[in-house]
Formats: structure tokens, C-alpha cells, sequence
């Protein structure tokens, strides 16, 4: 059996893709797993010992053509002769990470069987195919403005259809390599290792908060600090050391390849990091973690999985004061409570975060919980959101009547232009009642998922579809003898 | 050749490549050719913001 994964995002994604390539492994003991990346970030993957074999996208060579010579065909061909290259693998399943439109068109282009892929490919009319659950989920939910709550790595694996395991988040270093590492980087015994800056500037906590971090740290832990980051993050870096001056700190950003900030990250004590690649290496190699985090990102979906890892979070890097962090950082390398709120690590599971104020647990996500998971649907405690439920209730009644009454056979102007208003009420609705954003994007990619078909079927399904979401506001609906919901759930209003 | 300029000539393949995509979806329907096209297409538009070190790629969908 042979396998392709494609994962064509950048570093951390790739990291977070190990612990699935694992179960793979697992489940496929003697299967070929080949695994797509790009070639820039292809060093994230170079040592995975759960892969056959590692592909790189050659993206500057496709691209070439039409960067230095204005050449559209000849990138074409050569992209053609990559996308011909992997077709001629036939490969047997084919997992797709990457949920962009470019790896749906690759997926398409060297597919088989359909019945093969996981992840998005493209319909034979070239629009967009969702082919699992998972995946469709992810179009749906995933996202910093969306209210998903299952970390990524688990969506990877959901898409990949395994189960994962706490072993699979493994990254090993033989004795040697780590101690000769220690050396050339003249660390101590113990020692933090924090990444200040991070892939956008909105998730980093800046270079004058880092400083005081340390300050404050250095007064309470005389524990050494490494610095790390890439090669752009030089001059930040420098700053924050200028700042921090006096204190116990190695500067190696830009002086570490990535095999050598991972064997760091090994035998780090603790990682201090925003949401980085850092992040994900110490999830791999179990270093627990302090990730300061703030709404710019989705901790969620990102934020650290080694045991013992804690979360402080803010809105934005303003709301964390930095002797909290220093606090924080004190306390996790004595295993002890800060009594400050933090957001817990608690498993490896889908969820793998609590927030101590249970309150948190809001609407959107129980919404969310109900439509996947089967969980009961949340109360409604605001009217905003009642009335939105009221509004969709009749939009989907309205449009299971025109649907219901359509015949092309004769006009149906009067009906389309219903239709047509229905839609823009089914935009409208999430935009006025935000907290109803996860049942309108379940139900667009629903709809979104419907293939190229005959007329009378594409009509079946987004009628089922509309049935659908009028069962679920059916019951919010306090006495709607036609809803025909007959459980505990009936009347959700408090 | 600069950043800006190498920029400039993905935006006007970005452009071309469109252009010739919906010329052959007009005349002959979606075709391996158009799939082609497409692919090069979104690779160029990712490539204007993936490997950027200043962006995120799970915003695209």
C-alpha cells in the first residue's frame, strides 16, 4: 500500500503533522508513506522517522518561468511533469493537510480513485470537493475568528482517519548529539528557552515585554535563558538582550539550525513562546510549555500539548502583565501553582485546554458540540440569539416550500427570486447574531459539499440540507407542532 | 532581480493566467488544461503570502 500525506504549510504545521504520520505508521505498518512538503519548510520533516519517503514541492523551479522570464508555459510544463510525477506513484490513499485551493487542485490532478482521497481535491467541474467530515469541519469551523475548540493536531488526524496515542508525540535526539549540542552552545544544566518572536507580528508579545519578562525573572530564578528564533528575528532579539542587559542569557537566534533547536527544545526545562514553531517542537519532544497568548490566534487549535503546559492568555499583550509571565515561569520550573489564572493543558485529546472560569464555555462552541459531536444543544439565554433562531426557523420553512413547489417545467421566476432572498437572509442572520455563526457556516458548507449532479438530485440534497437546519432551530421553537423533535432538548429556552 | 519586481511579474502572470483560464472554460468547458492552469495559478497566489515569513497559510482555504 502507498500513501502521500501532503502537508504544504509552513513549519509548525508540518511539526504538527508528526504525532498523525505516527498513527499512520501505526495503523499501516507495512504501508509506503510518502510525505508532500514545501521545499523551503522541508527541513520540519527531514528527520521523521515515520515517513518512507519526503517529497518537496519544488516551488522555485515551477516558478521560475514566470518570475525571471514572464513565462507562464513554462512553469506550466513544469508543474504539469511534478503533478504527472506523483500521479505515476498511484499512490492508494491519499491525505491532504494542507486545505488550501492549490493542494485541492494537485489532489485532483494526480488522483485515481476518488475513493481514495481524505482532504480537499476538486469536483470534475473543477469546483471545490470536501470529500470527509473532518475536512468539512474545517472549512466550517477552524480559524482565529471561528469558535473551534479541537486542536489541529487532532483535526489532522480526523482527516487521516487515526486514532492518536500519547507516544505519538515523540521527537528523540541520541545522548550524543544532545550533549555535544550542550556544549557548542555552552548551556547550563537547567535552562528556559524562549522564542520572542513569532510568523506575525500580532502573536508576538514584543521585544519590550520580553525584556521585562526576563527582568523580572532574573530577580526571582537564577536559571539561564536562551533565546532562539530565525534569522529575521536578529535584531529583535538583540534589542530584547540590550534591554535585559545584565541578565543570564545566551543569544543563539540565528545561529541554530532546526535539527539543533529542537535538541534546545529537548532539554530545555521549560519553552516560553507566543504561538510559534516552539511550540510544536516542545509538544514533540514533551518539554512543558508557557505559551503567552493572545485573541489573535486560536490556542485552541495551536497552543502547546506537553503535559504540565499552561496558557496565559489575554486579549491582547497588553491585558498580561509581564510578572505574571515571570511568575508563571517561576512556578512551572518548581512544578508549583501561581494561584494568577492560567488556562490548563489537560490531555492530548481533541479538547486539550480548560478554562478555569466554566463560564467561557459559551454558546457558540456548545453549538458546535451539539452539530459534530452529539451534544445537547445549548440553552439560549439572550434574546438576540432567539430571535436569530426564529428568523432562520422561518428562512428554512420558506425555503423547503419553494423547493418543495418547484417545476421546471414552468415558471419559476417567482420561486428563484425567493430562493435568492433566502440566501441573502442566510448571510445576513450571522452577521447581525454572531453566535449563530457556527450553525450558518455548518449549513453553507453543507451546501458547499453538494457535487456536480443531475437538477432533481442537487434539489434533494439541499432540500435534506434545509430539512436539516430546520429540525435543529425547530428546536428553539416553542411550539412548533410540526417539528417533529421529540426529545429532552424540545424546549431549550430558559 | 528585486522582490518588487519579482512580485510584480507573479501579479501579472496572476492576471494572464486568469484571463486564459476563462478563455478555455468559455470555449471548451473545464479541461485538464484549465486544471493546470488553476494550479499554477493558486501555487503563484500562495506564493505571494505562504512564504512570506510575515503570513500565516491556514488563512487560505
Amino acid at each position: 500500500m502507498k500513501i502521500l500525506v501532503i502537508q504544504l504549510a509552513r513549519l509548525g504545521d508540518i511539526y504538527q503533522t508528526w504525532p498523525t504520520l505516527s498513527a499512520l505508521r501505526r495503523e499501516y505498518e507495512n504501508a509506503e508513506i510518502n510525505l508532500l512538503v514545501r521545499e523551503r519548510f522541508s527541513a520540519a520533516a527531514s528527520n521523521c522517522p515515520h515517513i518512507d519517503k519526503l517529497i518537496k514541492l519544488p516551488t522555485s523551479e515551477i516558478l521560475t518561468g514566470v518570475i525571471s522570464y514572464s513565462d507562464d508555459s513554462a512553469s506550466l510544463k513544469k508543474l504539469s511533469e511534478f503533478s504527472q510525477l506523483l500521479k505515476d506513484e498511484k499512490y492508494d490513499k491519499i491525505i491532504n493537510l494542507s486545505f488550501s485551493p492549490f493542494s485541492s487542485y494537485l489532489v485532483s490532478s494526480i488522483t485515481h480513485d476518488q475513493e481514495s482521497v481524505s482532504g480537499y481535491t476538486r469536483f470534475n467541474d473543477g469546483y471545490l470537493c470536501i470529500p470527509d467530515d473532518v475536512s468539512a469541519y474545517f472549512y466550517a469551523q477552524v480559524g482565529v475568528d471561528k469558535e473551534n475548540r479541537i486542536h489541529l493536531s487532532q483535526i489532522f488526524s480526523g482527516v487521516a482517519g487515526v486514532d492518536l496515542l500519547p507516544e505519538d508525540w515523540t521527537l528523540d535526539f541520541n545522548e550524543s548529539f544532545l550533549i555535544e549540542a550542550r556544549n557548542k552552545f555552552k548551556l547550563d544544566k537547567n535552562f528556559i528557552v524562549i522564542q520572542v518572536g513569532a510568523s506575525q507580528s500580532e502573536k508576538t508579545y514584543g521585544e519590550e515585554k520580553w525584556s521585562q519578562v526576563i527582568n523580572h525573572f532574573r530577580k526571582i530564578n537564577p536559571t539561564q535563558i536562551v533565546l532562539v528564533g530565525a534569522k529575521e528575528e536578529t535584531e529583535l532579539v538583540k534589542k530584547v538582550c540590550m534591554l535585559a542587559y545584565g541578565a543570564k542569557i545566551v543569544n543563539l537566534c540565528g545561529k541554530t539550525n532546526l535539527t539543533e533547536l529542537a535538541s534546545l527544545v529537548k532539554m530545555a526545562e521549560l519553552v516560553v513562546a507566543g504561538d510559534s514553531l516552539l511550540l510544536h517542537i516542545a509538544s514533540l519532544t514533551n518539554t512543558k510549555t508557557l505559551n503567552v497568548s493572545f485573541s489573535s490566534v486560536n490556542f485552541w487549535e495551536t497552543g502547546p500539548l506537553a503535559p504540565k503546559s499552561r496558557i496565559v492568555y489575554g486579549e491582547t499583550r497588553y491585558d498580561i502583565a509581564s510578572d505574571r509571565v515571570a511568575t508563571e515561569m517561576d512556578c512551572m520550573l518548581g512544578d508549583k501553582n501561581s494561584g494568577n489564572v492560567i488556562i490548563p493543558r489537560i490531555s492530548y485529546g481533541p479538547v486539550a485546554y480548560e478554562f478555569l472560569d466554566n463560564k467561557n464555555k459559551n454558546f457558540s462552541w456548545q453549538l458546535i458540540e451539539a452539530i459534530y459531536m452529539q451534544g445537547s444543544y445549548p440553552l439560549v439565554e439572550d434574546a438576540d440569539i432567539a430571535h436569530g433562531l426564529q428568523r432562520l426557523n422561518e428562512v428554512a420553512h420558506l425555503a423547503l416550500q419553494q423547493l418543495t413547489e418547484i417545476d421546471f417545467s414552468k415558471n419559476v421566476d417567482i420561486q428563484m427570486e425567493l430562493l435568492s432572498q433566502v440566501d441573502t437572509m442566510l448571510e445576513i442572520i450571522p452577521k447581525l447574531v454572531p453566535p449563530l455563526r457556527p450553525l450558518l457556516s455548518w449549513f453553507q458548507t453543507e451546501r458547499v459539499r453538494i457535487g456536480p449532479s443531475s437538477l432533481e438530485h442537487v434539489l434533494s440534497i439541499t432540500k435534506s440540507i434545509f430539512m436539516d437546519l430546520k429540525s435543529i432551530t425547530d428546536l428553539y421553537i416553542e411550539s412548533d407542532p410540526l417539528s417533529g423533535v421529540e426529545d429532552a432538548n424540545a424546549n431549550v429556552f430558559t | 532581480m528585486s522582490d518588487k519586481k519579482e512580485t510584480n511579474n507573479l501579479k501579472e502572470s496572476l492576471f494572464r493566467l486568469e484571463k486564459a483560464a476563462q478563455k478555455i472554460v468559455s470555449t471548451r468547458g473545464y479541461t485538464k488544461e484549465v486544471e493546470n492552469i488553476k494550479m499554477l495559478n493558486e501555487l503563484i497566489r500562495e506564493q505571494l503570502i505562504n512564504e512570506n515569513i510575515s503570513y500565516s497559510t491556514r488563512k487560505i482555504r
